[in-house]
């Protein structure tokens, strides 16, 4: 049973409606792993550089499949895009990233994973900063925590590890 | 479908774009977080993408700072950040050298420096120079070799030579490398002409000694000028000739840049009209004031040369405005001037300029020289026609401010690059 996600004004209800907006252009992306339909206009869909590429190729049919990613990271990312296509400013835009971060670690990779493999730059370089600030300043276990990373130095390595820059601990 | 492999971050995204976010300080403290990541920090391509991307944090370029303690013959290096959005900036000592004389430190290449004996201190047959790269993001140090000193032209069967060291970046082979100018002392006003030789040392390529080349100088030069490197090569102001001496590190030879029309008009030596003489437009009366003017104009650090982002630019000064030309096109020598006004309690005579990693924007340190030891230092923004104050926290707690007095040396950017071991 396909779930079709509409992602749009929330007045229009129903698929005509959607046909009969000529001036505005509408994609369907299709998550191939999850089989879930996203309708998304070309303005948004194109902050993927992959799926602006498509497009320009002109292979982009009526529905286009998008792999690698999940439903709910899609769903997001779509969300993502197109506040960043409707504002501009960026006071408003700065306080919406802040507010859409607040994740888990384990979202956050999801997309940040999803934003590298779109090639979608704002998303990407925003995730980013997020997980940098999130690491900042803190000892090696709990970066190993965050980062889910496991611990494969032994006691003496470390030992000496620590001794070579005990200054970046400091202060 | 839940696996029990708890899902990790895809490593070439956490080096290529997280950790790239990270100041120089953050990045070391990653080596014992992994095993691998230990090398994958020294790994030349990620090393590249981190001083990239400094120049594009705010906090990704701080101000080098210096002092020496004459009592305890220690040199003290001490950063800045120059991060706009702090009000007043931590000062954070990075590193104590332990050393007889004073040393020199010339300005930064790709944010290391090079630390070296001053040339023009007493001379003395044996005298051995410390030279030190030096990289503050890492706090490492590399003690060079000594540079066999050479015999002298004017005195043969000694070795009473001076050399004076300078700092660049070979673009084609891109390695640093070390540039030794012996100067004959006998040699009257201290000038390097004609044929000179050149001690250099790359720092890449696993050579633990300096070759010596000689090469031709094609305008005499003092060579205790300071050297500023962009585009593979080495640039110095010679300001009675009103041109720039380059050296190129890769073909290693020298060459001559002109200096734009209109460029150091009033504040150069040099005869711009042709006419024989100095000091154009003036009247050419060779009374005493004249000579102290051309004493004080020699000494001085106007007009001078300094790097602005990846460019050479020449700043000067005259009552009213700060101007600045910047080489735009290094290929066909086209200069690009911008000027500002200054405040008229800036006694520039008194002010030592020097560059930093923005185009059009450069640094001052008001009262070099005046045995102030906390250092006044402001940013002028060139474009906007503007300056801050940079602020200090901390006044210096671990230094005895009342007997030395610390002084600016430059704006560098974060580099994790390590220093070979020699």
């Amino acid at each position: 049973m396909k779930k079709l996600k509409f992602i749009g004004n929330p007045l229009l209800q129903s698929r005509e409606k959607i046909n009969m907006s000529s001036d505005k252009k509408w994609l369907t992306l299709k998550t191939t792993e999850d089989n879930e339909e996203f309708v998304v206009e070309e303005s948004v869909a194109i902050m993927s550089n992959v799926i602006k590429n498509m497009v320009e190729d002109g292979c982009a049919s009526s529905v286009i499949p998008v792999p690698r990613v999940k439903g709910n990271a899609m769903g997001k990312i779509i969300e993502f895009c197109k506040k960043h296509t409707e504002e501009s400013d960026e006071k408003v835009l700065k306080e919406f990233d802040a507010e859409f971060l607040n994740l888990g670690p384990d979202a956050l990779y999801d997309l940040m994973v999803s934003a590298n493999f779109l090639e979608i730059k704002v998303l990407l370089d925003s995730v980013t900063t997020k997980v940098a600030d999130m690491i900042k300043g803190k000892s090696s276990e709990e970066i190993r925590n965050i980062l889910k990373i496991e611990n494969d130095l032994s006691a003496e390595e470390i030992e000496e590890s620590r001794r070579e820059n005990c200054w970046t601990r400091q202060e | 479908m839940g696996s029990k492999k708890e899902k990790q971050l895809p490593e070439d995204v956490l080096f290529s774009d997280i950790f790239t976010k990270l100041s120089a300080k953050s990045v070391l403290a990653l080596k014992p977080v992994k095993k691998s990541w230990y090398s994958s920090i020294k790994n030349p391509e990620f090393v590249d993408r981190f001083l990239a991307n400094s120049f594009n944090r705010p906090d990704g370029t701080s101000l080098l700072l210096t002092t020496h303690d004459q009592a305890s013959g220690q040199q003290y290096f001490i950063s800045s950040t120059t991060d706009e959005r702090l009000d007043s900036r931590p000062v954070c000592l990075l590193s104590v050298l332990e050393t007889g004389a004073e040393l020199s430190v010339s300005q930064n290449v790709n944010g290391m420096f090079l630390v070296h004996t001053r040339p023009h201190e007493t001379f003395y047959r044996d005298r051995v120079d410390d030279v030190y790269v030096f990289n503050p993001s890492t706090r490492e140090y590399l003690s060079l070799p000594p540079l066999p000193n050479r015999a002298s032209k004017t005195w043969p069967g000694s070795n009473m030579n001076m050399i004076s060291y300078f700092f660049g970046f070979d673009v084609g082979s891109k390695d640093y490398k070390v540039v030794g100018v012996c100067c004959d002392v006998g040699a009257p006003g201290l000038r390097v002409e004609g044929e000179v030789e050149l001690g250099i040392f790359g720092l890449a390529g696993g050579l633990k000694a300096w070759r010596v080349v000689n090469v031709d100088v094609p305008v005499s030069f003092n060579p205790c000028t300071p050297g500023i490197c962009v585009n593979g090569a080495i640039h110095w102001l010679v300001k009675d000739k009103r041109v720039i001496l380059a050296f190129d590190l890769g073909l290693e030879r020298f060459r001559v840049i002109k200096l734009g029309d209109g460029i150091g008009i009033d504040t150069l030596l040099g005869d711009a009209d042709g006419d024989g003489y100095g000091n154009d437009g003036e009247e050419e009366e060779e009374d005493d004031d004249d000579r102290e003017d051309e004493f004080e104009e020699e000494t001085s650090v106007w007009p001078c040369l300094i790097q602005v982002g990846s460019y050479l630019a020449v700043l000067e000064y005259d009552d009213v405005e700060l101007r600045m030309w910047v080489l735009k096109d290094y290929q066909n020598e086209q200069w690009v001037m911008e000027s500002m006004d200054y405040p008229y309690d800036w006694n520039l005579m008194h002010a030592l300029p020097c560059g930093s990693s923005h185009t059009s924007e450069f640094f001052l340190c008001l009262n070099h020289n005046t045995g102030s030891s906390i250092p006044k230092i402001v940013c002028c923004d060139m474009e906007r026609s503007t300056y801050r104050r940079i602020n200090f926290v901390e006044q210096f707690e671990k230094i005895d401010s009342s007997t030395v007095s610390v002084s600016l040396v430059g704006c560098y950017p974060e580099n994790i690059m390590p220093l070979p071991k020699i």
